[in-house]
């Protein structure tokens, strides 16, 4: 079959865009233009061929394969800022642009681009979308979804479908896009997206808090999170908690002040710029592309225990953690140390009632991106709108949510 | 109908359905009065297992459904459709959690937006979408319509607010999307829900997000010689991604017509425009950015720059904004309210082009907007008992639209599509981008039977269509 479709796929885009083996023996192709996509789906879709959806594979363990894939379609060369518009504060891209190069081009006009993710310079605009992560500066600019203007997409079956536009306001038909973020390449391909920007911040300050206890930090956490401030931040790492502030100086210094006056009595440090961006940078990346990891999520106001709920649970099955928390937006990344297939196994059985959402990430046979947590109804709708958008389930081997 | 209405009281009581022509004349359209027709039966279920009951029994006689909020919205989202029955949430007023700790509230779809700002205002939070109808449109019209406000240029609209929903399907099936945590289940089926004008489906309850009331705020009013200087002046803030919480811009006709009415804020009538700009923060952010925003907009010859000194000026200058639509009434007595949007470099262009489509038809336009959004609307006044002005407001209203879209812009920002703008769908949108609609549609309502006719053209919704993109396409 291989040669065939190697051969097929030549016709509709050109030879280099053709890989005849991944790595994996699955072949890849990276189409460039509309067209491009357009035919690889139709081929795809006439053939009977499952597609897995890849940009440069920095969270393809979020959700694994669903069924194999016969053929990987890669963003690799769909790259390039389509539209950067400073007086209006939007930008547009393709799907296999670098996060870490839209933050460069908005910073050259005075932009902050969000969601601002892990690895940025190997993470993609339309893997970023596609897996609905949000970034490390959630807390002050929201998710990633809450600043994605409009999308232009390739569907299953060759059509390229595009919802909302370029601009900070509209809501001209459905938010398709909406729908399309977070959809793990199950139900479209990314292809190009719009973002809405924020001013790049005059100033930047981290205040580090040190406590005898986690426990002690995410008390502090809330403490600070009752105050007038607006930071990028709130994170506790073992014993410290880092508020990362941004914006015009005398705001900052502002801020700064009132993290002092919260905390009853601790030493402040007010870590340079340099320490500051090491200490985000580090907060940000800290779990490796591939690492097993869970997320967590919860209310703030149950966030504490459900992360001593997790931790215990770890640590009966033996399984080691490292835990980089959020408690403003009660979200938290455990990352989890080597351990025996049978000790993950035990780990993942022991919260299979836990009543928070936990979410497994590239953990060996762990229900990655699931639907547990909905209902049954709302399942079933999911499954309908699959079954609208690929019928025949081209798109059926990537990151299958449902 | 009349059987139908026996079966709907069963379940909603007798004061839960309208059939009496007289009382049903209210619900023949909603703010678009000139597309009307005539309603044949309303219910308003309590509850939303009411309302699920009621759309079974609507299922099994494949009775169109309308859902309808307050009836605020301005492009025939809710006007009736014929054999069809209209279903209110005018009964489903509860506020039922308000949880100041995870800053959430839950609430039955027809609690009115302001009393839900009411509700969580004694926490120091608040419901930040601010539509101009706000003191009676309801949470679950902003939902079904995405609505802003003017507050929504630092907010934004109602989707970033929305943490959950609880939805009543077309035959009748309810689905629980309620638990407000922080990212969806699956896929994201409350974001695509809101601003879908009732075509998926009736949301019963809402989960808001609210947020702290800012501690300070400050007020300011630019008066402006001319509608060009107040538009500049909003771009020239903009590029300076300077951050204020809202940017509203009144034109001469409407700072007239506020003055003379009960909503009369102090505006100076001998000024072509104002600019109302509000800032909030910590006090040092309001300072530094009020100097900032003084700066531009003394570049831009403003007559004069006031600021509010106290809350009562401040309630009172929103007061005027706020009430703008409703004294347009002292100048015609229909108003047309036009809904585009258009990117915020092209602001005075755009706002001159209306002007002139609108001269050169011989109508009168008052503009007031949310600036800051590049959200026009061009509110032109006219009277629906005169057949040929009916028709000059809509060419006028069909070449504004065409010509901000040409220019970068949309077909609207806060208000939907609903009737009025489906025609224009395909101005904005190919061929296979509305087929992509109408098959996502069909998931949510396959015998489209809910709020049909809207949002979407007819015969998008024909067979499937694919388009290959053309050759010549990037």
């Amino acid at each position: 079959m291989s040669d065939s479709l190697l051969a097929a796929l030549r016709d509709v885009v050109s030879s280099d865009a053709v890989l005849a083996d991944a790595g994996d023996s699955t072949p890849r192709v990276a189409p460039e233009t509309d067209v491009e996509w357009s035919g690889v789906l139709q081929l795809a879709l006439a053939r009977g061929i499952t597609c897995r959806v890849e940009g440069n594979g920095t969270r393809a363990g979020w959700a694994p394969d669903a069924r194999p894939a016969e053929l990987v379609l890669s963003t690799a060369r769909t790259r390039g800022v389509v539209a950067y518009e400073p007086g209006d504060g939007t930008l547009t891209a393709r799907a296999g642009t670098a996060m870490a190069e839209l933050a460069e081009v908005g910073a050259g006009g005075g932009h902050h681009v969000t969601p601002d993710v892990a690895h940025p310079t190997r993470s993609t605009l339309g893997g970023v979308l596609a897996s609905g992560c949000s970034g490390f500066d959630r807390l002050r600019y929201g998710p990633a979804r809450h600043n994605l203007l409009g999308m232009r997409v390739v569907l299953a079956d060759g059509s390229v479908a595009s919802a909302g536009g370029r601009l900070v306001k509209n809501v001209t038909g459905y938010d398709l896009h909406r729908l399309w973020a977070g959809s793990f390449g199950r139900l479209c391909v990314v292809l190009e997206a719009s973002l809405r920007l924020y001013p790049l911040p005059d100033a930047r300050a981290c205040a580090r808090l040190a406590y005898p206890t986690r426990a002690d930090a995410l008390a502090a956490a809330r403490r600070v999170g009752n105050e007038p401030i607006r930071p990028t931040a709130l994170v506790v790492h073992g014993g410290e908690l880092f508020v990362f502030l941004v914006g015009r100086t005398e705001v900052v210094e502002w801020e700064l002040e009132r993290v002092r006056d919260t905390a009853d009595g601790e030493a402040v440090e007010r870590l340079d710029a340099g320490a500051e961006r090491d200490a985000r940078e580090r907060l940000r990346d800290f779990l490796p592309s591939g690492a097993p990891s869970l997320e967590l999520a919860t209310r703030p106001s149950r966030f504490a225990a459900a992360l001593d709920g997790v931790e215990r649970a770890a640590h009966a099955c033996d399984v080691p953690t490292e835990t980089v928390a959020h408690p403003a937006i009660a979200t938290a990344t455990v990352r989890l140390g080597p351990a025996t297939e049978d000790a993950y196994t035990r780990f993942r059985d022991s919260l299979s009632n836990f009543d928070e959402r936990v979410t497994w990430r590239d953990v060996p046979g762990a229900p990655s991106a699931s639907l547990e947590g909905a209902t049954s109804d709302a399942a079933a709708l999911m499954r309908e709108l699959e079954a609208a958008l690929d019928p025949t389930g081209v798109l059926g081997a990537g990151g299958a949510r449902v | 109908m009349k059987r139908l209405a026996s079966k709907l009281r069963e379940v909603v009581g007798a004061r839960g359905v309208i059939d009496d022509p007289t009382l049903l004349l209210p619900y023949e359209s909603d703010g678009l009065a000139m597309m009307q027709v005539d309603a044949e039966l309303v219910v308003l279920p309590r509850t939303t297992d009411e309302a699920a009951r009621c759309f079974r029994i609507l299922h099994a006689d494949k009775v169109p459904i309308v859902a309808r909020g307050a009836g605020t919205g301005l492009a025939g989202g809710a006007t009736p459709v014929e054999g069809g029955v209209v279903v209110s949430t005018a009964r489903m007023r509860d506020v039922l959690e308000v949880d100041f700790e995870d800053r959430f509230a839950r609430v039955q779809a027809g609690v009115v937006n302001v009393d839900l700002s009411h509700a969580c205002g004694q926490g120091g939070l608040m419901y930040a979408p601010d539509p101009s109808s706000q003191m009676a449109c309801t949470i679950g019209g902003n939902v079904a319509n995405n609505s802003g406000g003017p507050h929504c240029f630092k907010y934004g609209a109602t989707t970033r607010h929305i943490l959950g929903l609880v939805l009543v399907t077309h035959d009748g099936r309810v689905i629980d999307l309620s638990e407000p945590v922080v990212d969806p289940v699956g896929y994201d089926l409350v974001g695509l829900f809101v601003g879908s004008e009732g075509t998926f489906g009736l949301a019963t309850e809402v989960t808001v997000r609210l947020v702290p009331t800012p501690p300070v705020v400050e007020v300011l009013l630019a008066i402006f010689p001319d509608l060009d200087g107040a538009c500049d002046s909003v771009t020239d803030i903009i590029a300076a991604r300077l951050e204020p919480s809202a940017l509203e811009i009144l034109d001469r006709l409407t700072i007239e017509a506020v003055e003379k009415s009960v909503f009369a804020a102090g505006y100076p009538r001998e000024a072509e425009a104002v600019l109302l700009i509000e800032v909030e923060g910590v006090e040092c952010e309001v300072a530094s950015t009020t100097r900032e925003i003084r700066a531009i907009l003394e570049g831009h010859a403003t007559l004069e720059i006031r600021t509010a000194r106290d809350a009562r000026e401040r309630r009172q200058l929103w007061a005027g904004r706020k009430g703008a639509f409703g004294a347009m009434g002292r100048v015609a007595p229909d108003l047309y309210v036009a809904d585009a949007v258009v990117p915020r470099t092209k602001l005075r262009e755009l706002v001159r082009k209306t002007v002139e489509i609108c001269a050169e038809r011989d109508l009168l336009l008052a503009n007031v907007f949310h600036a800051g959004d590049g959200n026009l609307h061009p509110n032109i006044c006219y009277d629906r008992r005169d057949a040929d002005e009916v028709k000059r407001v809509l060419e006028a209203g069909h070449l504004i639209l065409e010509t901000c879209v040409a220019a970068g812009g949309s077909l609207t920002g806060e208000h939907g599509v609903g009737l009025e703008k489906r025609a224009e769908m395909e101005l904005l949108f190919t061929p296979s981008d509305l087929d992509t609609m109408c098959r996502v549609r069909d998931v949510w309502d396959p015998e489209r039977r809910m709020n049909p006719d809207k949002l979407v053209p007819l015969h998008a919704c024909g067979e499937l269509r694919t388009m290959p993109p053309r050759e010549d396409a990037r």
